[in-house]
């Protein structure tokens, strides 16, 4: 295109070569012109012999696995796993999601695929919502692959028992407990790429790697304390941290006995339930240890307060609980907040400019621990148990029982604001009815945001019973709860054909993305 | 088998090192130091060029002498020398743009110079201006079957741009520049033909002096708390010392860069010495920036922009200085540069420097051969307030967009941002021309980028935990490596008909390093690095990049008037997969001159007519082939940890762009009026896209595929009218336009979904490529502009005065405003929380049509004999000014202000600043004495 800013006034050396070179010849060198020929297609030769195979410190090559050297990596990479799917990806994992999609926590942002949940509706199109299921389902892949490959490079590229490496059963019981988040939270299961599964799948599979965790945890046991080479120092050691682990396992066993109890899986399951329970001390406290780098931080804090994406406001446990800035209006620490207030008085907003930030002080850092197995819930399990078969009194017994726990300072661990409180009231009721209130506000506070109260409120509804479930929705300044009001919401409802306020949804849905690619689901 | 991606990283960096020294020492010994000295005593050539019909002697005129390496430009007297020829008869050629090229005779005698006097006649069409983009060496434009874009930056050195992206802007058609905010830096993407792939990010390739240079706009840093600012590696590259830009803009063209360039090639040139002239440039410039009120307004959204106006909006000063070196002594040319420039925006913290240098230097120790060495070295770094969709974000804090804690404008004032980054160039070009018919070049390139970007909320800002503070520092290290061998042989196969074979070897390495570090809490003030923090972490990445491909033309030329050509490159990347890893790309033109046959009236001009056929590609993103598992942060007392990564897809192509050109070259009136035309239709059938992986299987990351299509087709017309043409007097008009469309083809997987960009911009099949879509999912319109259009001006009038004038425009196309809707969020909220969710999103989609005055610049060339007594040989005095004037209907911020680059395929705006209206004043004068 000839115009004056783009002519071509090019340097000396690139368009000195004359292509029109038809002028005297200059003498030159015809041979040496070949032979340079000649030796640029050689060089061209040796590199078409490369395979551009492009190194990648960051990565790991599938192929590369099978390894020794890299089986503390695989296993450890798999309990990390387990941790992420619980309150990173999707808006704060299931902890969130279950948070809000419960009473624990209203939706006071700009997430919507946090503010369907927050209206009762799980959903499976929102963006968060892929997240959400992806995750949980990666870490049940990845604990059990870990499991099996770990089993078979020990056994057959090592040489040794598999059963008794401490590794192997640390990681089996996070597979245990990868089945368990997918169970309390989810409608269904689904793996490896196989149909929709009742949720209940997921707990007898859980129970499966639980037994085989306390099964390879005593196996290691028992060679620890065989093995002549190793010090008394180092058997105790090693012995404490499986008994440790056994604790746990038991807790969860009896978490997940009594769900399925509840379900209605089996009688018996209440006395495996009580059984387990009573094999591990009200002390106890096993933590998934998060840590301050992006993959495994607890990202709780974040959602419900540096962005205040959700807050306590006009929940129950926002009634119950402490607000450290009015200590002397008392209320349960264990559910403790911070509600700043402005000039005025009026409560500083939250991130969508309306509902009060009520902001939790259960995690304030991204680096708090996550409890999966408390001594503390397995004494409402036995209250629990207990009201089932009618003896409301030993509930009530339970419940004082962990409340006299922390009054003595004894076992009071991170997650009680120790912020100079009044004691712990002890509880009292009159009848089964009482005590099933008490004990199930009690569960609430005591596992408030430990991605519990899902499958609680689920389980429930069978027993003791839907009208007997401590929950309601409450999301408007009138009490209201109508999603219709909200037209992020309301699209999607006529998307689906509702007419009228639907049910409230207690569990989370499979994501749309497996519906679509699956298969075995229709995808 | 063994984990040792250390020892395989340092395998494969120590062979290609190995195989590029080999090849250096190859060449070298081939080369070898042979003859140096003529065995006569050398003689030269001079004379002066002048333009036929009135006599104007003709600066910048190209002056080669034929079967050699030597060559210069005339200097502002039209006068040249050339030295250092061995005695003998040559044929010197000349050629200007604008101009029909001459050829001349001459003899010349040991130990003198032989005086010449040439004259140029006027011609539209360049059909003998040299390109090098997209062809195998310096191919004559009469010979290429495609459009390619050259843009001469002589008489931009006074256009009042800050950037090399701002230079860009409405220069060629089918080149759309797209900025992304009015602070000074801000990167802007750059987008040839539209947007060519469903997926991967389509910036052009780079290439300075033949040293190829990383253009990503990754900060490796929370985008969001810069507002959406990006780096652009273009911007490093000071205008100045710009001599030339080539573009090419699709397949057809860029066919000899394999699989890297189906989103086009751009070539920068920069200056070199010159033969006879030895010259000082100075270049001084000062002025200011500012925005106007209503710029600010927001189509009442916000009751704020008055007191935002008022307290915060300033003007912004500005200065630029340059100086440079370019002559020649003996066989040794030179050319070397500094430059200095210093932006203040017109919102606080905001603010630009830039400095570079720059050395090239060539020696021909004898007349076939010429060794040369380009060095740039260049320093950035800008200021930036956190904007953009953070909740702290200072524009929205000011305007009155909720935030997740109420924040004051002074405070998020507080919190600083920067970005800063220093890149090193580096490059050795030798050619040798032994006789007349063989040709080798080679071209070893290397250049070392090094960003280091900083997010820091100092002790005592209220956002930071406890107010104790944090910081985020993020360093991005690339070191890119290419080598690029070319040769031809020309010879006549009958008296009629000309051939020339072309064969080559073209590669580069690249290694990314990232590192990040953050940490909060310092004990007290004044502290501000993270290894003091009370918590700290920190991340690393690195990932290699190669790709090596070898090419081979055959052109046919017969008489001059009809070259056919056929070439195909094969081309090997590390980034697909294991089985199509090698992709052959074809090419096929057609370039005829039926005015240079003598078919045509006289009336015609030059008419050429072309055609062409070609294949690129585009990489997938690397690593994306392979199945991988990813390590994970350590966990405290355990081994750091691996888990599922990428499914990985042994079959993943690069994507295949299919492009057919169509074009026309006419010059009519004497050449006074001339236009090239070009249609392109474009077609990838295997784009990449992700397709949903089965997440119960346990790799949840998308697996790319090539199961998208894309068609795309476009017209691109520039024209140029010189409308008067006398001694004293000369004005000419021009003007670019470029119309595109795209359409996302059907997926060829039935698990492929539509993907969501961001906001209501989608990949939908049936529908342009990201374009936008209301809550109803029907098609509001594409994202990019579909018509592209500029027009400009240039007058040289009586006693030294010259005008000159761009005018941009650009539509079809929508923007999404985010910005307002968070202004109303805060606006309805105090009313009716929930009111702003009756608010569709379609409702936030605007057109994104608008003209702007981009340049206008007046220039007073000082009459000599006001600085006779000084050793200076010209002197200029301009004003210019830059976006002085703009027309739109968008009620938002700045239009073309586009939310974080990186996301390339959305055009979304959250705050920001407008582009500002900036007038600047300067002197250039030319110091040093011609060489008689």
């Amino acid at each position: 295109m000839l115009r004056p800013e783009t002519m071509n006034q090019g340097n000396s050396i690139m368009t000195a070569m004359n292509p029109c070179n038809d002028g005297a010849p200059r003498g030159g060198r015809p041979r040496a012109g070949r032979i340079a020929t000649a030796a640029v297609a050689a060089v061209t030769l040796a590199l078409g012999a490369c395979d551009l195979t492009a190194p990648s410190p960051a990565q790991i090559e599938d192929r590369d696995i099978r390894d020794p050297v890299i089986l503390d990596a695989l296993l450890t990479g798999a309990e990390s796993d387990y941790g992420r799917g619980l309150t990173q990806m999707g808006g704060g994992g299931v902890v969130i999601a279950g948070g809000v999609l419960t009473d624990e926590l209203v939706h006071s942002g700009s997430w919507v695929g946090l503010e369907g949940p927050s209206w009762g509706l799980a959903g499976d199109h929102w963006v968060e919502a892929q997240s959400r299921w992806a995750e949980p389902s990666r870490a049940r892949f990845t604990t059990e692959h870990a499991v099996e490959l770990g089993r078979d490079i020990i056994e057959n590229l090592i040489g040794e028992d598999p059963d008794a490496d401490p590794r192997i059963a640390r990681v089996t019981f996070y597979a245990g407990m990868a089945h368990r988040t997918l169970a309390d939270n989810f409608c269904n299961v689904v793996y490896d790429a196989g149909p929709l599964l009742p949720y209940t799948d997921g707990y007898l599979r859980a129970i499966q790697h639980y037994d085989d965790a306390i099964y390879r945890a005593n196996r290691r046991i028992q060679a620890v304390q065989a093995d002549p080479e190793l010090d008394p120092a180092a058997i105790e050691t090693a012995v404490a941290a499986m008994e440790n682990l056994i604790s746990a396992a038991r807790g969860a066993m009896a978490q997940t006995y009594l769900i399925m109890a509840t379900e209605g899986m089996g009688e018996e399951f209440w006395d495996r339930a009580l059984q387990n329970a009573a094999l591990v001390p009200t002390d106890f406290v096993w933590t998934f240890r998060m840590i301050s780098g992006d993959r495994n931080s607890n990202r709780v804090p974040a959602w419900t307060r540096s962005r205040t994406e959700t807050t306590m406001w006009q929940t129950p446990f926002g009634d119950w609980g402490l607000d450290v800035d009015k200590p002397l209006e008392g209320g349960d620490p264990r559910v403790a907040f911070d509600a700043p207030v402005e000039a005025d008085g009026s409560y500083v907003v939250a991130h969508d400019n309306r509902r009060p930030a009520w902001m939790q002080r259960k995690y304030t850092s991204v680096g708090n621990n996550f409890p999966l197995v408390k001594g503390t819930e397995m004494r409402l399990i036995e209250g629990e148990v207990a009201l089932v078969r009618g003896d409301w009194q030993t509930a009530i017994d339970k419940i004082n029982e962990i409340r006299r726990h922390y009054n003595d300072g004894a076992g009071a661990s991170w997650w009680f604001t120790a912020l100079g409180p009044e004691p712990l009231d002890m509880v009292s009721a009159s009848s089964l009815e009482e005590a099933w209130h008490a004990l199930m506000k009690e569960r609430g506070i005591e596992l408030y945001l430990e991605g519990r109260r899902l499958s609680d409120l689920r389980r429930w509804q069978t027993n003791p019973g839907r009208d007997m479930v401590p929950f309601t929705v409450v999301r408007r300044d009138s009490g209201e709860a109508d999603p219709w009001t909200d037209p992020r919401i309301s699209v999607w409802l006529r998307e689906r054909g509702e007419t009228e306020i639907p049910p409230h949804e207690f569990c989370l849905q499979v994501s749309r993305d497996e519906k679509a690619s699956n298969p075995n689901i229709g995808g | 088998m063994k984990i040792m991606n250390d020892t395989r990283n340092a395998r494969s960096r120590g062979r290609s090192l190995a195989t590029v020294v080999a090849m250096m020492s190859a060449l070298l010994l081939l080369f070898g130091p042979a003859q140096l000295f003529a065995q006569d005593e050398p003689g030269g050539v001079r004379g002066q060029v002048v333009e036929a019909a009135t006599g104007t002697p003709l600066a910048g005129a190209q002056v080669l002498v034929e079967g050699t390496t030597r060559g210069t430009m005339t200097n502002r007297d039209g006068q040249f020398r050339i030295g250092e020829l061995r005695p003998g008869t040559y044929t010197v050629q000349v050629r200007s743009l604008g101009y029909r090229t001459v050829q001349q005779e001459v003899r010349v005698l040991p130990e003198s110079f032989t005086d010449m006097e040439l004259a140029l006649r006027v011609s539209a069409v360049p059909l003998d201006e040299v390109v090098a983009t997209g062809q195998p060496g310096p191919v004559a434009r009469r010979e290429i079957a495609t459009s390619i874009a050259t843009i001469d930056t002589r008489e931009l050195e006074t256009a009042p741009v800050n950037s090399l992206s701002e230079l860009l802007q409405g220069r060629a058609p089918g080149v759309t520049v797209m900025p992304s905010g009015g602070m000074p830096g801000q990167g802007s993407r750059i987008v040839l033909r539209g947007l060519g792939s469903l997926q991967r990010i389509t910036q052009p390739v780079i290439y300075v002096d033949g040293i190829r240079i990383d253009n990503s706009a990754d900060t490796f840093m929370d985008q969001s708390s810069f507002g959406g600012h990006a780096w652009v590696g273009l911007d490093d590259i000071t205008p100045e010392d710009i001599e030339r830009i080539e573009i090419v803009r699709g397949a057809s063209a860029a066919n000899l860069y394999g699989t890297e360039a189906a989103a086009g090639v751009m070539q920068i040139f920069t200056k070199q010495g010159q033969e006879g002239i030895q010259q000082f440039y100075l270049r001084s410039e000062a002025g200011f920036a500012d925005t106007p009120r209503d710029w600010w307004d927001v189509g009442g959204h916000s009751a704020r922009v008055d007191d935002f106006y008022d307290q915060y909006v300033s003007t912004g000063m500005q200065h630029r200085q340059h100086v440079s070196v370019r002559g020649a002594v003996d066989r040794f040319n030179y050319y070397a540069s500094g430059s200095y420039r210093n932006v203040e925006g017109v919102i606080p913290n905001t603010g630009l420097m830039h400095a570079g240098f720059r050395a090239n230097m060539n020696v021909s120790p004898f007349q076939d051969f010429i060794f040369g060495v380009s060095t740039g070295f260049s320093r950035r770094s800008m200021d930036l307030p956190y904007d953009g969709d953070h909740q702290f974000g200072f524009t929205r804090s000011a305007l009155g967009a909720p935030g997740g804690v109420a924040l004051h404008p002074d405070t998020s004032l507080m919190l600083d941002v920067g970005l800063a980054a220093s890149r090193y160039t580096a490059g050795a070009r030798m050619e040798w021309t032994p006789g007349t018919r063989w040709r080798h070049a080679l071209v070893l390139g290397l250049d070392f980028f090094t960003s280091d970007n900083t997010d820091l909320r100092p002790f005592g800002t209220p956002t930071a935990p406890d107010n104790a503070g944090a910081k985020a520092n993020a360093r991005r290290i690339a070191n890119t490596y290419n080598l690029d061998y070319q040769g031809s042989y020309r010879f006549d196969l009958t008296p009629d008909i000309r051939s020339r074979t072309s064969f080559g070897i073209q590669g580069y390495q690249r290694e990314i390093n990232w590192n990040w570090a953050y940490g909060e809490g310092w004990p007290a003030p004044g502290l501000e690095t993270i290894n003091v923090a009370a918590n700290d972490t920190g991340n690393e990445d690195r990932v290699y990049t190669e790709q090596v491909g070898f090419f081979l033309e055959e052109q046919l030329g017969y008489r001059d008037f009809l070259y056919v050509s056929i070439a195909g490159r094969l081309d090997g990347h590390s980034a697909a997969g294991a089985n199509e890893r090698w992709q052959l790309y074809p090419k096929l033109g057609v370039s005829y001159l039926p005015s240079e046959q003598g078919l045509l009236p006289d009336a015609f001009g030059t008419v050429r007519l072309r055609a062409a056929y070609g294949e690129a590609g585009l990489h997938p993103e690397e690593f994306s082939a392979l199945r991988t598992l990813i390590p994970v942060a350590v966990v405290p007392n355990i081994a750091g940890g691996i888990v599922p990564g990428n499914l990985g897809n042994p079959d993943l192509a690069p994507e295949r762009s299919r492009e057919i050109e169509l074009g026309a070259d006419v010059g009519l009136l004497n050449d006074r009026v001339s236009f090239e035309a070009t249609y392109y239709n474009q077609r990838v059938n295997n784009a990449i896209f992700p397709v949903m992986a089965i997440p119960s299987h346990g790799f949840i990351q998308p697996q790319v595929r090539n199961v998208g299509g894309l068609r795309a087709q476009g017209f691109e017309l520039g024209a140029d009218a010189v409308l008067v043409r006398r001694p004293g007097l000369n004005w000419s008009v021009w003007t670019n336009l470029a119309l595109h469309e795209s359409e996302v083809d059907e997926f060829t997987d039935e698990t492929a979904i539509p993907e969501n960009i961001f906001g209501s911009q989608w990949i939908r099949p049936g529908a342009p490529v990201a374009a936008f879509f209301d809550e109803n999912d029907e098609l509001i319109g594409p994202a990019y502009p579909t018509r592209t259009l500029s027009v400009g001006t240039r007058m040289g009038l009586p006693g030294g005065l010259s005008v000159r004038a761009l005018l941009d425009h650009q539509s079809g196309h929508y923007v999404e405003s985010n910005t307002l809707r968070e202004l109303d969020m805060a606006a309805l909220a105090a009313d009716d929380p929930t009111a702003i969710f009756d608010t569709p999103a379609s409702a936030y989609i605007f057109a994104a049509d608008f003209w702007r005055l981009r340049e206008v610049v007046v220039g007073y060339t000082v009459p000599a004999g006001l600085y006779r007594a000084l050793p200076v040989q010209s002197a200029e005095l301009n004003i210019g000014g830059r976006n002085l004037w703009r027309s739109h209907d968008y009620p938002g911020i700045e239009v073309e202000g586009s939310y974080n680059p990186s996301l390339q395929r959305a055009n979304q705006t959250y705050f920001g600043a407008p582009l500002p209206r900036q007038i600047v004043v300067g002197l250039s004068a030319r110091f040093g004495a011609v060489d008689r």
